[in-house]
């Protein structure tokens, strides 16, 4: 360990272990299992096999949590410090790039593993409740393990790469999803494709999209974990995503390294970028930023952070796009007799889950940018109200979803039926309500996480709010027996909660603004 | 509050997480002045310039603005202040003008006011010509200048500034204090903390030393300058020697020290003033028959001052 090439990677590793946030985490994921153990006992009665519900629950909750944290975590150990204008600092201390990405990323990946064996001699408890094998059990860690370092190595190269910390996320972000939906979407459009004609089913082009998105399947660790979770499964725990997933990991640390010197030769600012946001004096003047508003605020937040008039135009083009890709491509592989009307609701499903997914992204950027920028003191001095100045950059965010509620009513135009048989099911149920309150409750806690943590607080919350959700659902369940009365409580729950972190939000607005 | 005062702080009070910042800091800042306010590092400058902005609540003693109280009348407050904090806290990616016509519009200025105020203000700071660029362009003396152009676009009565100084070079701290000088001209009272000594010595009306949360100074420059009481130096510069000078002085009446200074025929003249004035001095000195080259009052210099009331060491 007292090799050059280790120094960093041993100091960070010290350093973790002197954390008191390193023992918080594991002792708080232990907790969970340990809790997740007790509500499978609880209700072994009204279920069969507790031990694989547990399993299978402890298993999807620790791939979530590696998916999210490592998004956070691991796209941050370059870029943090090109933000802090420190990486330049490091490099002059004569510490070579291989010591500064195992120094910065492989203790991280190390870190997650601790945690993966912290857990592991409790996930071990199931086998005690029946249903699950050994052999399960160390399959599943191998899987775990492997995807720990496959996205390790995935969010180093694009933390190398890119400026800021918010790009290397969203890039890792991307890749993943591409990596987890393209077999699935891809095969689909494929298929799509072939049917109407426009490919042969039999050429060599469809084939080799074909085995690639197969390979892509065998790769994944969503299919792994669902091999896994059969009954039977004898397989051996070193399969093809084990070593394919430890295989890639290392190629993308080995690209990280060759890369290095060029993405971090220059030391370039790290300020948030303007995209499309086109100044007075420009050409495109007419759809760009204009004079601010009456109400500044939302001029400000629908421009400046969610990319205003151009930004809408794009989006509404994508969803364009997408719908005519369902419509033309993977309708007619799937249904024998594409209809407008279900085109109409996937429309008012897609976008409605697309602009709630924007709306808890914005939710978690939108304080975390101000402070960040150490703007906060300047907009709390406005001769506004905390609560004013939220809602007015809530407004802002809203605008940003224009084009979805634009799909949304040309669904609900296509597909009236449907629209209001769901708004009843919404509004005149307690269900619905519950869906709702869940919505608000995390938009509350991705913006609260925003003003706690430095990064990954859309990640914290999304995690806080499954986790939350997991081990309160069946617990809640099976103490009130009636299902009404289940949401209703449930409901309850997240409405206290809500209104807690409303009060704590503009609470911690006002303090972070005179830090 | 005192008449003319639009600041009044009354044993200000305040603790981080326990641990006590301000004992009790006193000072009253008078309209249309430029306040120094200064101090070594960690002696609360910065928290009582955030409580005087209504950033932070005062956990004692009292802050009027305009006779205003900061907790309960915040809102009143804020429209008569501008704050400048010691970091510049800017949207890199607005331009100048986008930047200025945000905070402008979020004071309730319509756009007429706000093209007036805009320009008004980019050529206080000499930044018209900069308006399109992007804040994140410029230098950070440009951003200094942009982020004094914000804080004076609601046109506020009080200037709270905290270390508008700092990473200017020569020149920029030489321009700032001017346009300083001409804020004071149109009627504006700046509050400024600094660490630039020698710029504050001729810029500040008044000033108030603290140190480990505690005022050790509040009052006007000149008398902190000429501390001492009645009894005031003079140093007195001949244009050859002249013994009988230093003999006639010794004798005089009021007189109570006379010492021969290293550079030159100068003496360092100390007397009562309630005694003996300055013009007998000079008078006694023609009649010996000297030829007086000078003969000016000895005023401390700031840093000495400073040394002075601060103690040692850095605070625990």
């Amino acid at each position: 360990m007292s090799m050059p090439v280790f120094v960093l990677f041993s100091r960070s590793l010290a350093l973790d272990g002197r954390k008191f946030l390193t023992y918080l985490a594991r002792m708080l994921l232990v907790l969970i299992i340990i809790f997740s153990l007790l509500s499978a006992q609880a209700t072994s009665g009204a279920m069969g096999a507790p031990g694989l519900s547990f399993f299978h629950g402890a298993v999807w909750t620790t791939w979530l949590f590696i998916s999210l944290a490592g998004v956070v975590l691991f796209s941050s150990v370059i870029s943090e410090e090109k933000e802090e204008m420190t990486l330049g600092l490091l490099k002059m201390t004569g510490l070579n790039p291989v010591s500064i990405l195992l120094g910065k990323s492989a203790s991280r990946v190390l870190g997650g593993i601790f945690l993966l064996l912290a857990q592991f001699p409790f996930t071990l408890l199931a086998i005690t409740l029946g249903g699950v094998s050994l052999g399960q059990v160390i399959a599943a860690y191998c899987m775990l393990l492997s995807y720990l370092v496959f996205l390790g190595g995935l969010a180093l190269f694009c933390s190398v790469s890119c400026r800021r910390t918010a790009s290397a996320a969203g890039l890792t972000l991307l890749l993943l999803l591409v990596f987890f939906l393209l077999p699935w979407l891809g095969q689909m459009m494929l298929d799509g494709a072939a049917s109407v004609g426009w490919i042969s089913p039999t050429g060599g082009f469809h084939v080799a999209c074909t085995t690639l998105f197969q390979w892509m399947r065998d790769a994944s660790p969503i299919t792994r974990i669902e091999t896994i979770m059969q009954t039977g499964f004898a397989e051996s725990p070193i399969g093809f995503q084990v070593l394919s997933n430890l295989g890639v990991g290392v190629f993308f640390f080995l690209v990280s390294w060759l890369t290095f010197e060029r993405f971090t030769r220059e030391q370039k600012t790290a300020a948030p970028a303007r995209i499309l946001l086109f100044r007075r004096t420009s050409l495109f003047a007419p759809v760009g930023v204009g004079r601010a508003w009456s109400r500044p605020l939302i001029w400000k937040e629908f421009h400046f952070d969610t990319g205003g008039k151009v930004m809408l135009g794009v989006k509404a083009a994508l969803l364009a796009v997408t719908f005519a890709v369902i419509a033309h491509f993977i309708w007619p592989a799937r249904i024998s007799r594409p209809d407008v009307e279900q085109l109409g609701t996937v429309m008012m499903v897609v976008s409605l889950v697309l602009a709630v997914v924007e709306l808890i992204f914005h939710a978690g950027r939108t304080f975390n940018k101000e402070h960040k920028w150490q703007t906060l003191s300047s907009l709390m001095l406005l001769p506004i109200t905390p609560q004013r100045l939220v809602y007015h950059k809530l407004a802002g965010c809203l605008l940003a979803l224009t084009p979805y509620l634009a799909f949304f009513c040309v669904g609900a135009i296509l597909s009236p039926q449907d629209f209001l048989t769901g708004l009843k099911g919404i509004l005149g149920s307690p269900a619905g309500w519950m869906g709702i309150l869940q919505v608000v409750l995390i938009l509350h806690l991705a913006a609260y996480m925003s003003l706690v943590v430095r990064y990954g607080g859309v990640a914290l919350a999304l995690l806080i709010a499954y986790v939350g959700n997991t081990l309160t659902f069946p617990l809640f369940f099976f103490s009130f027996g009636n299902v009404t009365v289940f949401l209703i409580m449930q409901s309850l729950v997240l409405l206290f909660f809500t209104v807690l972190l409303h009060v704590q939000i503009m609470r911690r607005l006002v303090r972070k603004a005179g830090e | 509050m005192e008449n003319g005062a639009v600041l009044d702080v009354r044993r200000l009070q305040f603790s981080y997480k326990g641990r006590p910042a301000l004992f009790g800091v006193t000072f009253t800042v008078q309209e249309r002045s430029i306040h120094g306010f200064v101090g070594p590092n960690g002696a609360g400058k910065t928290t009582t310039l955030k409580i005087l902005a209504t950033l932070l609540k005062p956990q004692g003693g009292s802050v009027r603005i305009f006779d205003r109280d900061v907790v309960r009348d915040y809102k009143e407050v804020r429209q008569k202040l501008g704050f400048m904090p010691d970091h510049l806290g800017m949207y890199p990616q607005m331009t100048v003008f986008e930047y200025l016509d945000f905070f402008a519009a979020a004071y309730g200025m319509s756009t007429p006011e706000r093209n007036k105020v805009i320009d008004e203000v980019l050529t206080l700071t000499d930044m018209e010509g900069r308006k399109d660029d992007f804040i994140r362009t410029l230098s950070r003396g440009m951003q200094q200048r942009v982020s004094l152009a914000r804080v004076l676009a609601h046109d506020p009565k009080l200037l709270l500034l905290d270390e508008p100084a700092s990473g200017l070079d020569p020149r920029g701290r030489i321009e700032l204090m001017e346009i300083l000088k001409e804020l004071r001209r149109m009627g504006k009272t700046v509050f400024i903390s600094s660490h630039i000594l020698t710029e504050l010595t001729t810029l500040c009306d008044s000033i108030t030393i603290i140190d480990r949360g505690r005022t050790k100074y509040s009052g006007p420059m000149d008398a902190l300058l000429a501390q001492g009481g009645d009894v005031v130096e003079y140093i007195l510069t001949l244009a050859q020697e002249h013994p009988a000078t230093e003999e006639a002085l010794r004798e005089l009446q009021g007189v109570t020290d006379v010492r021969r200074m290293e550079d030159g025929p100068s003496y360092l003249v100390t007397f009562n003033r309630q005694t003996l004035d300055v013009n007998q001095v000079l008078k006694l000195v023609l009649e010996t028959g000297a030829q007086v080259v000078s003969l000016r009052l000895n005023v401390r210099h700031l840093n000495e001052a400073f040394m002075d009331l601060t103690e040692p060491g850095v605070p625990t």
